[in-house]
């Protein structure tokens, strides 16, 4: 019995109601993610892998199937949870388009992906102002040691931390969804296109933190990359999706290696 | 004298309203035309915890809010699903309603005729507030005490996720936040504020009947919001202000009384108009409605 | 008796509901602007009208002609000014909808200004009756009719067999394809307003030389259009047929089984209704996820 940490079983999606007409981006999809991995999810542009993420996420609904999570102790079936619900059970998402909050300073973009959510009842702060005092405090130290980590002492983050989001370019905000993204633990994290867009000395530490996130907290990870590169230093396995289907699945190498892949990519 | 106090707690009941809505309007990107049917329905409840309960203030403001809070709950739940115009539609349709229900249901509201001899409240059963200047410090300090808890909402943890949601729900979503509750809670929030708005104006005047609560105040409301400026605390005080001081300004000028009245309301329109295309943030405010 | 007599009332008024909702359908199907301003014209259309017939005495058909052109022109200048600039800045929805609100309070404001608030009679005469079996049927409300009806066949000719018709419903579909076509958008959009502008004036003169008019009567009859336009289903055409006509039934029910004050509460309760159960109206389609 191997171990998973998602089991996708029979999923099926059509974007319209009027199923005739539209073909069906996913028909019958079925494919298992090992725990604890990290997982490259490769695919041409409009293969459906953000679909697939949206449909994980709650985001996007689906026709038919399921999705089973491995929560620990017992199996859930994702598609009966609500979207806000899954970070509480331990599944974190990076978009593939920045979301990052523009109108609001770094710092509160961080504070905002904390775990604990004390504060955000309304007028408790007003009851308990030692206590909310003591917890942004330590959200605040939360986000300078993730900054720190990531980005090394004296980051411009950190620096400018008090400056709206809106002002960094698309590459820092990526780099801000991923700190975000750590400010509170997970299990399960779905990386959309992490590497897009950034300098390639970045693009190499996004691959280390990816790295030492799954080896030091054992999260496992599914990476979606256009980039050979990242699959090939990330990854434990890959698996290539071709309209819809899953077209090719092993480890990295082969995957890149093989023909069909090669073809859709680059054409030879 | 007595005529400048009126200007203050007018302006006082204008924040009242503009500070609450601010949080639904500014904060949430919800953008309401029902304003005006909360300040009624605070008004009346108002006037039925104060004479048919024969309660004294306190009792009486939180008979009016919590009962302003449950209806803004009918709302919330038929309209958060809905985007933008549809958004605002049901908010008009609740608007009219509601009007509309105070206007005929006659044996209940005495509808048109209005409800005069709304008696003066009585605090810790010794005061009697009546009289303009006792009114005076009431509303001051009811219109502070709302400030200073808006304040305090707007910068808390709590006002930082409003803030992530009118940006960007799907993000926040993902970050586990659960966007109907927010809704829910910002409506009942803003509304059941409002209603003090309410009760101060039925126990002031002593006397209210519909068209008070129409929809062209709900329009005025948003105007002086709007004008004002959305997000902090700063824009809906000046547009409570502004909105109040005009037509007296235009007065003192000696504008006759007969088009005074018509050329304030061209006046607000225009500035809409101005602020929208040129400053959508409002003469004070900090967030640009989307 | 009596119900067929109100049902037959209703259909009339269904008309023109139908004629009113179908000039909102043009502008906000092709440019999503919910147009509130919309309500300015139903109401100045009379007023040009009373100033050219009554006070300049001109001759009546004159007189419409003219009030209708006017109207036109005022409709396709809401659009230059006011609305096609926040198209070019690519304001949001709500920026739009607050400006719309402020055109019509200058609009209505600055009629009642010149024409005060008294509610003006157009026609004075006891109206001529046409009865059969025991119903009534006045000319005012034979010209409603017909009117209406005329202009929504003509409408509907233009939309199926004109080279216009072809433009609108393409800029009703999608934004996109119209520029490829190559076809100027802002000025395609002037025609747009001004063709609505023609079908609310219709309306708002057929009415008014029934009932009268005072400069408040627009936001009313805004509101059933919008109810209308709803119901029958956002995007198409054909929605605003069977929304004016199954509100102005719904309204001779109501007066059926309640009472004509009810009209307007009633009116909304139909709408949340469709806004909670079926948003797209009976024949709007479905939005697409996400
Ligand atoms: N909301 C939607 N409505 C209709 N079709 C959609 C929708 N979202 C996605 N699609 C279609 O589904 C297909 C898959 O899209 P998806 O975004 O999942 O691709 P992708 O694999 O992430 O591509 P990329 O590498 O470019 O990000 C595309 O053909 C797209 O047009
Ligand atoms: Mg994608």
């Amino acid at each position: 019995m191997s171990k998973y940490i998602l089991k996708i079983n029979d999923l099926t999606k059509s974007f319209t109601s009027d199923k005739d007409k539209s073909p069906l981006l996913f028909d019958s999809l079925t494919i298992e993610f090992p725990a604890g991995a990290v997982i490259g999810l490769m695919g041409t542009n409009g293969a459906g892998k953000t679909t697939l993420f949206n449909i994980i996420s709650r985001l996007v609904d689906c026709d038919k199937g399921n999705i089973w999570y491995d929560n620990g102790d017992k199996q859930i079936d994702l598609l009966k949870l609500k979207a806000n619900v899954l970070k509480g059970i331990g599944i974190g998402r990076l978009f593939q388009d920045n979301h990052i909050f523009a109108d609001m300073t770094i710092l509160d973009n961080l504070l905002i992906g904390g775990e604990d959510s004390f504060g955000e009842t309304p007028f408790i702060t007003l009851f308990k102002r030692k206590k909310h005092k003591e917890k942004e405090k330590i959200r605040v130290a939360k986000a300078k040691m993730i900054l720190t980590e990531l980005f090394g002492k004296d980051n411009y983050f950190w620096q400018n931390r008090n400056n709206y989001a809106s002002e960094l370019s698309y590459g820092q905000q990526r780099l801000l969804g991923i700190a975000r993204l750590l400010m509170s633990d997970h299990k399960l994290l779905l990386l959309d296109e992490p590497t897009a867009g950034v300098h390639p000395e970045i693009r190499e530490m996004i691959c280390e933190v990816i790295r030492k996130i799954n080896t030091s907290k054992g999260v496992s990870i599914i990476i979606i990359e256009h980039n050979f590169k990242v699959i090939e230093v990330t990854a434990d396995e890959c698996c290539f999706i071709d309209q819809g289907e899953i077209a090719a699945v092993g480890p990295p190498e082969d995957i890149i290696g093989n023909p069909i892949v090669r073809k859709k990519y680059i054409g030879i | 004298m007595n005529y400048f106090f009126h200007i203050i707690i007018m302006i006082n009941i204008y924040i009242v309203l503009t500070v609450s809505s601010n949080l639904l309007v500014g904060m949430t990107n919800l953008l309401s035309l029902g304003q005006a049917a909360f300040y009624g329905i605070g008004a009346y409840f108002s006037v039925l915890a104060l004479t048919t309960l024969n309660l004294p203030l306190i009792p009486s403001l939180i008979v009016a809010m919590l009962a302003t809070g449950v209806f803004s709950l009918l709302l919330a739940l038929t309209s958060l699903r809905l985007k933008n115009d549809y958004f605002v539609l049901s908010t008009l349709g609740f608007q009219i309603i509601t009007f509309s229900v105070l206007y005929n249901w006659i044996s209940v509201t005495k509808g048109p005729y209005g409800i005069p001899g709304i008696p003066a409240p009585k605090l810790l059963g010794i005061f009697q507030v009546s009289g303009i200047i006792p009114f005076l410090i009431f509303s001051t300090v009811m219109s502070l005490f709302t400030i200073f808890i808006f304040y305090y909402l707007i910068n808390s943890p709590f006002g930082r996720l409003l803030k992530a949601m009118r940006e960007d729900e799907l993000a926040l979503i993902t970050l586990g936040k659960n966007i109907t509750s927010l809704k829910i809670q910002t409506f009942a929030i803003s509304s059941s504020f409002i209603a003090i708005a309410g009760f101060l104006y039925a126990t002031y005047v002593t006397y209210i009947d519909p068209s008070s609560f129409n929809l062209d105040e709900s329009i005025f409301i948003l105007s002086a919001l709007l004008i004002g400026g959305l997000g902090n605390i700063k824009g809906p005080v000046v547009g409570s202000i502004f909105v109040i001081l005009l037509p007296e300004i235009l007065r003192f000028v000696g504008l006759p009384d007969s088009i005074a009245a018509n050329m304030r309301q061209i006046i607000y329109g225009l500035i809409l108009i101005i602020l929208m295309r040129f400053k959508p943030e409002g003469l004070a405010g900090n967030y640009r409605i989307k | 008796m009596l119900l067929i007599q109100l049902l037959i009332n209703g259909i009339i008024m269904g008309a023109v509901y139908s004629l009113a909702s179908l000039g909102f359908a043009i502008v906000y199907n092709t440019t999503k602007i919910f147009h509130i301003g919309y309500s300015a014209l139903y109401m100045i259309a009379p007023y040009f009208f009373w100033q050219l017939y009554t006070k300049l005495g001109l001759n009546i058909s004159l007189s419409i002609f003219v009030s209708i052109i006017l109207t036109m022109i005022i409709s396709i200048l809401i659009d230059k000014t006011i609305y096609q600039p926040l198209f070019i800045k690519k304001s949001s929805s709500n920026v739009v909808t607050i400006s719309s609100i402020g055109v019509v309070t200058i609009i209505v404001n600055v009629i009642a200004m010149i024409f005060g608030n008294e509610t003006k009679i157009l026609n004075s005469d006891i109206a001529n009756t046409i009865k059969f079996s025991g119903m009534i049927v006045t000319y005012p409300q034979v010209y409603q009719f017909i009117s209406s009806i005329i202009i929504i066949i003509i409408f509907f000719i233009v939309l199926k067999k004109t080279n216009l018709g072809i433009i609108i419903r393409a800029f009703s579909n999608n934004d996109v394809l119209v520029q490829i076509m190559g076809i100027n958008i802002l000025r395609t959009r002037l025609l747009l307003f001004g063709i609505s502008g023609i079908m609310i004036a219709i309306a708002g003169l057929s009415i008014s030389y029934d009932v009268g008019m005072d400069p408040y009567i627009g936001m009313p009859m805004l509101l059933n259009v919008i109810v209308a336009f709803i119901i029958g289903g956002i995007g198409s055409f054909a929605g605003p047929l069977i929304g004016g006509f199954f509100i102005g039934v719904i309204q001779a029910l109501t007066i059926w089984m309640f009472s004509s004050k009810w009209q307007s509460a009633i009116t909304f309760i139909i709408l949340i209704i469709f806004l909670i159960f079926r948003p797209q109206g009976f024949l709007g389609k479905k939005e697409r996820e996400v």
